[in-house]
């Protein structure tokens, strides 16, 4: 089949058409909570990992998925914020289709056929109810709502003629079936909104919309049957209603799914896809061991976050973690597990400790060859506490930094030190260092080290006036930084709705921040808050009538960071 | 339930307490708990792991000229005495063939059981070196040249090591004038004991050793050393270097596992005699009868800054093990190995027991151990024992000392 034949429904054309149904916004608000009036509706495109468990979750995991997929973007810090701003290419649909074809022809394959709702009267000839029932059947939880009627029409109709086309009913469905997988509404996340019923001056996310956008955030997949039914009967515009379905979705074991997915986006572990080092510097370190890297800190922040309700600064102080025997090569310890994962506790007094010790920091913001103060320094102020430091200028010097040789400058920090005789560096480099040199004990593959080039290693330094002597110090110091608790708060409400903060929800915000840290900092608490919070689902902007994100794009101002 | 959170630097946290803390979290405990199962953490202090990269006959070779060491040459391997066999106008075709040929035609001429039963067959028997130096140690304590052997030990004559002292090295005496073993030949020489090499950087053959009580790197005057066979392979950087650190399991059959008491004096590790067990898997699925079992072996290792360590083991290799392990490991590996590498089966088999000087028979006088000397390197490692095994192995000692 060429590619102009495909059913595709244009974005705008199937935005409209699928806006009839329209949500009302909630009525209720926490105790104490700010209105707030929302931000823009956006349309986010999938990504990869949501693509491939929504085909999992909705037609099994043995389907296989192979292909290339569209580059994510990452703005403002978050890829979730960068989905609403990417589009899709000639070439990138090119493989969305071919991936849809591949699922589709397994779908209706001899092996999965058992698995669909119905058996059509004859194996070569059209049979529309049994397509319809299909159709029906997937449609719901690949488009995330019903699909219109037109559509199915249209859908069984294209089934209808590929069938009579090559006798063969199954090649009709596959056809009918890559007619869903490549349209906008399955590889894009279309918030649908409209006037609510009681407040009409207010736009709020319809009800599948709210159903999407809630079950991407807390489990980061397509949302399942019980909560499409929650929306088809209207549940999620009560209070009742949707407290009892984010309560289901917050006690879930794939709870543990979204907040990974958060922390994969939020601590930047895409560039682990990149991420090289030199072989004859670090030969302990190969592509599985940064795979473990990150898998260990993930499994860390799940354990300590969801596991344990833990509090989220502890990240920086926490000394239990998970390691595999690859991993305790780079850490120097020892691992029981021959082939798994072992819990492992480092001692009280040990320097590998939190967060920022773990080698998925220390190596991943590191040079191929050296370790990276300036880096390191750098992701904890932009990742960590939201701060954004500037560029550096297009001519400067970085030869003494580099030469990890010189025999004037053993360390780091003499090098550095040197480097910022430069007036253009001093000042980005000022609040990047201290930080960083406080990790030097850890090379470039975050393997301890206690000296450089035979000298003691000086791993004192400050952030924002919290002076310590070493990395315990420093994740002291981030765990009583109250921006690290705002940055968090910030960025995962950003990552929920896909859009930088509007300015209308200021306030909220600063409610929502304080009531985390009065809380304890627990991370499952603040989602609840924002799913069951009436900003997650508001929409900016004059009602219209029906809205979407295709027609109402971006009304008012974004603040550049929170 | 919820517990407010104070900032160290005296940012309080806005107090909502109360009016959201119902919303969620009823019955659960919202302090972070420790993890239930107990989490493992890093090395004890006084204990210091090891996993030996490196594990051959000792160079002894290297110590002397050849022709001081073998002035009557090397001992005749399958084609050679192949050949000698033929009367002179078949030997000429022969020789004339490339060396390829000659030794497919070795094979084809020979009895396919004479490496898997020795006994059976007659060979001219091993060259011995001649030389008077090679490493080693005093294994049974004779102060003569002439060791007329003891209770546990049998006639032979010792060698002088580097430095003078007398030493026991009957391996080197049976085997050092054979091809196979002695790095001073071009030819094929030492090749058995590379190819050995070569599978233990498969995994084949992973010895670990941990020392434990060391209360000071230079100087503990009384440690326990263990000896582990470990199914886990070393693990080697891209360069082919072994990598430190790694976690290396220790078998689960106690038969490969043994411990000694020990010392380090000045940075070396010494042991008492203790017999040792390490599995080789080199060629089928593991069989008792391949494996290193060296009886009253003592190790001298010296332990260095960087972690690594460097030594020699001495003891005495239990013929029948040794046999099985260097000559008999299945057809026709064995033969294509004896005829390409300078022995005969039968050869080496008859060597082994005619020079075998340790733990000596009381009824038959006969000894079943030949003294040997390996070099040992060894890398940091840490040495990861059974859950079950919760007992620490009693010290054994040796009954030949």
């Amino acid at each position: 089949m060429k590619l102009k034949s495909i059913p595709f429904v244009c974005i705008a054309g199937a935005l409209l058409a699928a806006s009839a149904a329209v949500g009302v916004y909630l009525a209720f608000l926490s105790p104490g909570e700010p209105a707030a009036r929302g931000g823009p509706a956006v349309m986010r495109r999938i990504s990869e990992a949501q693509y491939r468990r929504s085909i999992a979750d909705i037609f099994g995991a043995d389907i296989k998925i192979a292909g290339r997929f569209e580059p994510e973007a990452r703005r403002e810090g978050l890829l979730a914020v960068g989905s609403s701003k990417v589009g899709l290419s000639a070439t990138g649909f090119e493989q969305y289709y071919n991936l849809a074809r591949d699922i589709s022809t397994q779908v209706v394959d001899e092996q999965h056929r058992s698995l669909l709702p119905c058996k059509p009267q004859a194996l070569n000839a059209p049979d529309d109810a049994c397509t319809l029932t299909v159709l029906r059947r997937f449609g719901l939880p690949l488009l995330r709502r019903p699909p219109t009627e037109a559509r199915l029409a249209e859908l069984v109709e294209i089934a209808h003629k590929t069938t009579e086309e090559h006798q063969d009913f199954y090649a009709g469905l596959k056809m009918a079936l890559v007619g869903i997988l490549a349209s906008p509404d399955f590889l894009f996340r279309v918030d649908l909104a409209g006037a609510g019923q009681d407040r009409p001056e207010q736009i709020s996310l319809d009800d599948y919309s709210k159903a999407t956008r809630l079950s991407f955030f807390l489990w980061n997949a397509t949302p399942d049957a019980e909560l499409l039914a929650a929306a088809a009967r209207g549940d999620l515009e009560r209070r009742s209603g949707l407290t009892a379905q984010v309560d289901r979705l917050l006690a879930s074991p794939r709870l543990e799914d979204g907040v990974r997915a958060f922390f994969s986006d939020f601590l930047g572990f895409d560039e682990f896809d990149h991420l090289e080092k030199d072989g004859a510097i670090y030969p302990a370190f190969s592509p599985k061991v940064a795979q473990d890297a990150k898998e260990q800190t993930l499994k860390t922040i799940a354990d300590l976050l969801v596991a344990r309700r833990g509090d989220y600064r502890e990240l920086f102080t926490n000394h239990d973690t998970f390691l595999t025997r690859r991993l305790g090569m780079i850490y120097g310890v020892p691992v029981d597990s021959r082939t798994g994962w072992d819990r492992f506790r480092f001692p009280a007094d040990d320097p590998r400790g939190g967060l920022l010790e773990q080698v998925s920091f220390t190596a991943l913001h590191s040079h191929p060859g050296r370790s990276s103060p300036t880096l390191r320094g750098k992701a904890i102020r932009e990742l960590l506490l939201c701060q954004t430091v500037p560029a550096p200028p297009n001519n400067v010097n970085f030869a003494v930094v580099q030469d990890t040789n010189n025999p004037n400058f053993k360390t780091a920090r003499d090098r550095l030190t040197a480097h910022r005789t430069e007036p253009t560096c001093a000042g980005c480099h000022r609040i990047m260092d201290p930080s960083g040199l406080a990790l030097e004990n850890f090379d470039g593959a975050g393997q301890f080290r206690p000296t450089e080039n035979g000298t003691a290693i000086d791993t004192s330094g400050e952030l924002d006036g919290q002076k310590f002597a070493d990395a315990a110090g420093l994740g002291r110091a981030l765990h009583d930084d109250p921006l690290a608790a705002a940055c968090l708060v910030g960025s995962v409400y950003r990552y929920a709705v896909g859009r930088l903060v509007a300015p209308g929800e200021r306030d909220w915000m600063t409610w929502l921040t304080k009531s985390f840290t009065s809380d304890g900092c627990r991370l499952p608490d603040l989602m609840r808050r924002i799913a069951l919070s009436r900003a997650f689902y508001a929409v900016s902007g004059t009602p219209r009538g029906t809205q979407s994100a295709a027609v109402v794009p971006g009304t008012g101002s974004e603040e550049k960071r929170e | 339930m919820s517990s407010k959170c104070q900032f160290a630097n005296g940012t309080a946290a806005v107090a909502v307490l109360g009016l959201i803390g119902g919303l969620y979290a009823t019955g659960v405990d919202a302090s972070a708990s420790a993890p239930s199962d107990a989490p493992h953490t890093v090395q004890p202090k006084d204990t210091r792991g090891f996993v030996v990269t490196y594990f051959q006959t000792a160079h002894s070779f290297a110590l002397t000229k050849q022709s001081e060491e073998c002035p009557d040459g090397f001992t005749p391997g399958l084609q050679e005495v192949v050949l000698d066999s033929l009367p002179p106008g078949r030997l000429k075709d022969h020789v004339a063939k490339s060396m390829g040929d000659r030794i497919s035609w070795a094979i084809r001429s020979s009895d396919p059981r004479m490496c898997l039963e020795p006994q059976d067959f007659t060979m001219p028997v091993s060259k011995e070196v001649q030389s008077t130096v090679a490493y080693g140690d005093n294994l049974d304590g004779v102060t003569t040249e002439d060791d007329p052997g003891t209770a546990n030990s049998c006639a032979h004559r010792k060698f002088h090591g580097p430095t003078g002292e007398l030493v026991d090295n009957q391996f080197y005496r049976a085997f050092g004038c054979v091809h196979a073993f002695n790095g001073n030949v071009a030819y094929s020489g030492n090749l058995i004991e590379d190819q050995h090499h070569a599978g233990r950087k498969d995994g084949e053959m992973t010895i670990l050793i941990e020392v434990t009580g060391v209360t000071d790197d230079r100087n503990s005057g009384n440690v326990k050393v263990g000896f582990y066979s470990s199914p886990d392979a070393t693990p080697y950087d891209g360069q082919g270097k072994p990598m430190q650190r790694a976690s290396l399991s220790v078998s689960d059959n106690p038969r490969y596992r043994a411990m000694a008491h020990g010392r380090i004096v000045n940075g070396v590790l010494t042991t008492d005699p203790v017999d040792v067990h390490f599995y080789f898997n080199a060629v089928a699925p593991h069989k008792d009868s391949e494996e290193y079992f060296i009886r009253a072996a003592r190790l001298r290792m010296e332990l260095r800054p960087d972690g690594s360590a460097k030594g020699r083991m001495a003891g005495y290799w239990d013929v029948e093990k040794a046999y099985n392990t260097l000559f008999a490991h299945s057809f026709p590996r064995d033969l294509l190995a004896e005829a390409s590498f300078g022995y005969t089966c039968p050869s080496a088999y008859a060597a082994l027991h005619k020079y075998a000087d340790g733990f000596r028979d009381p009824k038959t006088g006969e000894c079943s151990g030949i003294s040997t000397v390996y070099d040992v390197e060894a890398t940091q490692a840490f040495v990861i024992h059974p859950k079950e095994d919760t007992a620490a192995l009693a010290v054994t000692t040796t009954s030949n000392r």
